[in-house]
């Protein structure tokens, strides 16, 4: 099978050009924008993350760590429901972003594939796909996260372990210098994972209305019988980001850095940048329909929607003949 | 490319909410302009990387500054600061009459469609100039 890199890329771009330049319509670029906006910056984008390390730096570390006296007990007292407060705040925010996100990739992603401006419609009915999505990321997100915990502490464990002289300090070099390539490895693969999961997945689960765990089960067959292309793939738009990146570092820096603030304000941004949006939303699939017909996201009618049960004909009741009560 | 399944594009919205978008936009403008031509307004240290770093003025160095002059009316120096900033300011305003001339049923092409075209000709004017100013020594400090 040739698998072509360059003719999928042509093919978002065109797709890209053809709905957002033929003809230009404000309306469509403002509602595709609030598309696009759902789907990436409620994803974990440059917002949200600097807004939790912001947030993180400001109420959680700086704080005034409570003495064993009594009196520093009725500080702690206050600070302690507060920072449980905060940070159960901080987790309630951060599960309705990855929902809004999860929910959000189907907007965008029918706005791409049906060439249609429009957020309502989508929104209710690609909910159970939405829904599936959230809480397959906030599972692989829990995981993923305990993981990555896990080897930094031990990592952590094993410096300070030489550190207070439980060990020698030179053989404790290897581990720690393992440790911190294999959080690195986690790292890579589950951002290999991320990728594969909005490119791929997503497509599928719109295209055949099915729900995460299914669409997994159809993509990784594939993924197992063709991991180099797939990797070339993530390559090549890690490729493109940095390309991307460039020429977009020069345009602000060419435009007094006012092209950065437009960049940095969520939504605004989206839609400055939104023929990249969508060309890249168009990418994963477009390459995805290269493995045959039941991977082609946008060349047939996809149903963008949840499974509906089979309708079974109602049991055949004889009439009841009408009589005198 | 539209595949069976899919509609057309949403159609323009209701026109009252374009009316209230169109008043809307003025109303910035308005507020803008009225913040520009306030007497310390855009005169403290410009924020451009680009000079910052290398001590070249960047294509849109002083746009601000000289709509700030203009605002106040003194034009003569807004020029002289950056040539381009009347153009844009001139835009802006035909841009918002083109708007409510459509609004209105006056104008029948949409307006929106020349945004492109806008973009890369304003785009194409400031590169130009920059190089002009560049090659005659006619940059900001």
């Amino acid at each position: 099978m040739n698998i072509s890199y360059l003719g999928p890329l042509q093919s978002a771009i065109a797709r890209a050009r053809s709905l957002l330049f033929t003809p230009f319509r404000l309306e469509t670029w403002l509602v595709l924008g609030f598309a696009a906006f759902l789907s990436d910056w409620f994803s974990g984008g440059w917002g949200h993350s600097s807004w939790v390390r912001k947030f993180g730096r400001g109420h959680f570390t700086g704080g005034h760590f409570p003495g064993p006296h009594l009196h520093d007990l009725l500080p702690a007292l206050v600070w302690g429901p507060l920072l449980a407060g905060l940070i159960v705040l901080a987790i309630a925010v951060g599960l309705v972003f990855l929902w809004l996100g999860a929910r959000g990739k189907f907007v965008f992603l029918e706005g791409v594939a049906c060439g249609r401006a429009a957020i309502v419609e989508p929104w209710k009915h690609t909910a159970p796909l939405g829904n599936s999505l959230f809480l397959w990321k906030l599972g692989f997100a829990i995981v993923s996260g305990l993981v990555i915990l896990g080897l930094i502490f031990a990592t952590i464990g094993t410096a300070l372990l030489g550190w207070l002289g439980f060990h020698e300090r030179v053989a404790m070099a290897p581990p720690i210098v393992g440790g911190i390539a294999l959080v690195g490895l986690v790292g890579l693969l589950v951002a290999f994972v991320g990728l594969l999961l909005d490119d791929f997945v997503v497509p599928l689960m719109y295209r055949h209305g099915i729900r995460a765990n299914e669409a997994w089960r159809r993509f990784l067959p594939l993924l197992r019988e063709h991991l180099g292309q797939f990797v070339l793939y993530a390559l090549l738009v890690l490729v493109l980001f940095v390309a991307v990146g460039a020429v977009v570092m020069a345009v602000g820096f060419a435009t007094c850095c006012i092209g950065f603030l437009l960049l940095i304000t969520p939504y605004v941004g989206q839609v400055v940048l939104l023929p990249l949006h969508v060309a890249y939303r168009a990418f994963g699939p477009e390459f995805l329909g290269q493995f045959g017909p039941e991977f082609q996201v946008f060349a047939s009618a996809p149903p963008a929607q949840a499974p509906v049960p089979p309708v079974t004909p109602a049991p055949q009741v004889p009439p009841v003949p009408e009589g005198p009560a | 490319m539209s595949p069976s399944c899919c509609h057309a594009l949403a159609p323009a919205g209701a026109r009252r909410g374009a009316w209230l978008a169109w008043l809307v936009a003025g109303a910035a403008l308005a507020l803008a302009w009225v913040a520009l031509a306030a007497p310390h307004a855009a005169t403290g240290e410009p924020l451009c990387a680009l000079r910052r770093a290398g001590g070249l003025a960047c294509p849109t160095c002083g746009v601000t500054r000289a709509l700030a002059l203009l605002a106040r009316g003194a034009w003569r120096e807004s020029l002289a600061l950056h040539p381009w900033a009347l153009a844009l300011a001139l835009q802006a305003v035909a841009a918002w009459a083109l708007w409510a001339a459509w609004l209105s049923g006056r104008l029948r092409a949409r307006p929106d469609r020349w945004i492109p075209h806008v973009f890369a000709a304003n785009a194409a004017a400031l590169a130009v100039l920059w190089l002009v100013r560049l090659a005659t020594g006619m940059l900001p400090d």
